[in-house]
């Protein structure tokens, strides 16, 4: 049965070449944009160099401080002394790393080459050794520096490679000296060019926070496990942190956001508590099915001319099946099961046409660094098909289902008579 | 024993300003195995009442009684059921699926029945034999002959073996030797007991049939 309607849809797919390719084209830019809308926040959590531990990596970006006595409160970046204190103490990541927030330029650093080059602004990441573990930088020359460096505060300096060039023009930058902050530095590394796109690597210059004066007195926190499967530990682990600190600095309590992972990351929420953390990931989830219902909606509203205009060359077929014994039922599945086929195909080209739009448009709107790549599995995974697979689905139901259900509920007369009523 | 029996049937149509009565309080019984020719001016509501008598349509006052069972009051799946078991359709303007060749065409009925594709397609060679189309099995109705229409049409009414042949106008588009052919058919079917409602305008196609019934305007006369 179905291979006779499948051999009919194709059919009439042929005898009504025009309005078919425009509803297959319809729905392939619908499933396009859809899928490129996916991508776009997708590749936001996926593994790139060298941020290559996304997927095993939480983030604590927030603190909140209360005293339960007169209410007042604090909040801001992780401070130092609860790193210190109470977080690289954890047990259960295989590392903890402490960084500096480096968004906006005017948090750039005075960088100079005594005798070669002027001062200059540069962004100065500084960092801990863990840095190096957790992320993957393609060293030219050179290396990072050791926990042992660290603790003794080492004036070490890592340089990318277009800063080693800019600053030392040209001329060999490893070895030489400095000037941070108006503090003498040694070029100990050389690594290739880190996107700005890379909230916690990027940076032109990387340090040692500890070789300053005033250390990192506060800073966003990197929790990488060795398996993803420890998160609901870690996350544990950080609530009775909270517990212990709250007894240890009586009657203050700590709140430390999170820990949130990429893909939260990518959610930008705002939350001062445990309970407002949920309540915003239900807005953004319910803000999520909303925008996509709407980017729904509309392809299926424009395609629905067209189904309606296919199903009503077919009245008069509908009414001759219904004669011949077919049940209403049967007409509706087999005008959906028609309809599906164009849906499909034309999610199939959508799909193939998203993956040239990401491939071309990587650089600029997924804001993907020249040299890493979107990996294509994650864009042929399972997920994927099946999420394409459902988009088709619902644009073939809202596009074709009114209409189809109408006319399979026409009486056999009217149809025969192409009785549109 | 009667095999369709209409009791006190009406059909109106409202259009906006106008009413028309298409039939009007008819009583007609058609005995198993008969072969009926309606007959009737243009307009006199000839098709009206084969729809109704086909479940087609809906009568506004009446009853319609197939095969002994009463069947206005029945649901959509049985009727469904019902009419692809019973009845078998000779449109007047042959209501073939244009984008299906011959031979899907002639399966439809079996469409709706448990069958196999391998009975279907060999009882659509059968019946296509039998109308003189084996050689045009894989053509669109687009490629066929008005003749070859009303041939295809026939061959899709007769393929479920239903107890009931409805025809409206049958042989109107086919030369009188190929008519004769249809006819000649259309009695055979009769002899193997298939009951035949058709409606025609040719005088002695009719005289051809057991019984003729003459409609005018919406009444029967005889
Ligand atoms: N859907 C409809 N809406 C309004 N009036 C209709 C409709 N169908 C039929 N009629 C009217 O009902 C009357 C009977 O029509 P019907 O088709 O039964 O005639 P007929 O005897 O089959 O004629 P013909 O020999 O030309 O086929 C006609 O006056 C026709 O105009
Ligand atoms: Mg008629």
């Amino acid at each position: 049965m179905y291979r006779i309607y499948f051999k009919q849809a194709i059919q009439m797919l042929r005898q009504n070449s025009f309005i078919s390719i425009i509803s297959i084209l319809g729905t392939a830019l619908a499933i396009m944009m859809i899928m490129t809308i996916i991508v776009t926040e997708e590749v936001k959590t996926f593994r790139m160099a060298p941020e290559i531990n996304r997927d095993r990596s939480l983030y604590i970006m927030y603190h909140v401080e209360r005293d339960t006595t007169d209410g007042g409160w604090f909040s801001g970046l992780v401070p130092h002394d609860i790193v210190k204190e109470y977080l690289s103490a954890l047990k259960t990541p295989a590392y903890t790393s402490f960084m500096n927030r480096l968004d906006d330029l005017n948090m750039q650093t005075t960088v100079n080459v005594e005798g070669l080059s002027d001062y200059g602004l540069y962004a100065a990441r500084y960092v801990d050794a863990s840095f190096w573990k957790v992320f993957s930088f393609g060293f030219i020359e050179g290396s990072g520096f050791s926990e042992e460096e660290f603790q003794s505060g080492i004036h070490h300096a890592v340089l990318s490679e277009s800063t080693a060039k800019e600053l030392f023009k040209g001329e060999k930058a490893l070895g030489r000296n400095i000037q941070i902050a108006f503090t003498n530095y040694r070029v100990t590394g050389i690594v290739k060019d880190v996107s700005p796109v890379f909230k916690y690597a990027g940076g032109d210059i990387w340090i040692p926070y500890t070789s300053r004066k005033e250390g990192l007195r506060a800073g966003y926190v990197l929790l990488m496990a060795t398996d993803k499967a420890d998160f609901p530990r870690i996350i544990a682990e950080i609530r009775d942190v909270e517990r212990k600190y709250a007894i240890d600095h009586h009657p203050k309590t700590l709140y430390l956001r999170g820990p949130e992972n990429q893909k939260m990351r990518t959610m930008d929420l705002q939350a001062n508590s445990e309970q407002e953390i949920r309540e915003a990931i239900r807005i953004k989830n319910r803000r999520t099915v909303f925008v996509f219902l709407i980017l729904l909606i509309i392809p299926a509203l424009n395609l629905s001319g067209f189904s309606l205009s296919r199903i009503r060359k077919r009245i008069a077929e509908i009414g001759v099946r219904k004669a011949f014994g077919a049940k209403k039922y049967v007409i509706l599945i087999q005008v959906l099961y028609e309809n599906m086929i164009t849906s499909l195909v034309g999610g199939l080209i959508g799909l193939i046409l998203s993956y040239v739009a990401i491939t071309w448009l990587k650089n600029w709107l997924l804001k993907v660094p020249e040299g890493s790549d979107i990996p294509l599995s994650a864009m042929l995974s399972p997920a994927v098909f099946a999420a394409v697979f459902v988009a088709c689905l619902l644009l073939n139901l809202l596009s074709a289902g009114l209409s189809a259900l109408k006319a399979s509920r026409m009486t056999i007369v009217n149809s025969l008579n192409q009785n549109d009523r | 024993m009667t095999m369709i029996q209409l009791e006190g049937i009406t059909k109106l149509y409202r259009t906006k300003d106008v009413e028309t009565v298409a039939l009007e309080q008819i009583n007609l019984e058609v005995e198993e195995g008969e072969f009926l020719s309606v007959m009737g001016p243009s307009g006199c509501g000839k098709s009206t009442m084969l729809n109704i008598m086909g479940l087609l349509d809906l009568p506004n006052e009446g009853k319609v009684r197939i095969n002994g069972i009463e069947t206005n009051r029945m649901k959509d799946g049985p009727m469904a059921e019902f009419r692809n078991s019973m009845l078998g359709f000779v449109f007047q303007s042959f209501h073939l699926i244009n984008s299906l060749n011959v031979q899907d065409n002639v399966e439809l009925p079996l469409l709706y029945r448990p069958s196999t594709g391998r009975s279907r397609r060999e009882q659509a060679g059968e019946v296509l034999a039998k109308v003189g189309l084996s050689h045009r099995m894989r053509h669109f109705p687009s490629q066929l002959s008005g003749g070859q229409c009303q041939r295809v049409a026939i061959a899709r009414a007769i393929i479920g073996h239903p107890k009931i042949i409805l025809a409206d106008e049958p042989t109107g588009n086919l030369d009188s030797r190929m008519g004769e052919d249809i006819m000649s058919l259309l009695h055979e079917l009769n002899r193997e007991g298939t009951t035949i409602v058709m409606v025609t305008h040719d005088e002695h196609i009719a005289r051809g049939t057991q019984r003729i019934v003459r409609f005018f305007d919406g009444r029967r006369i005889q």
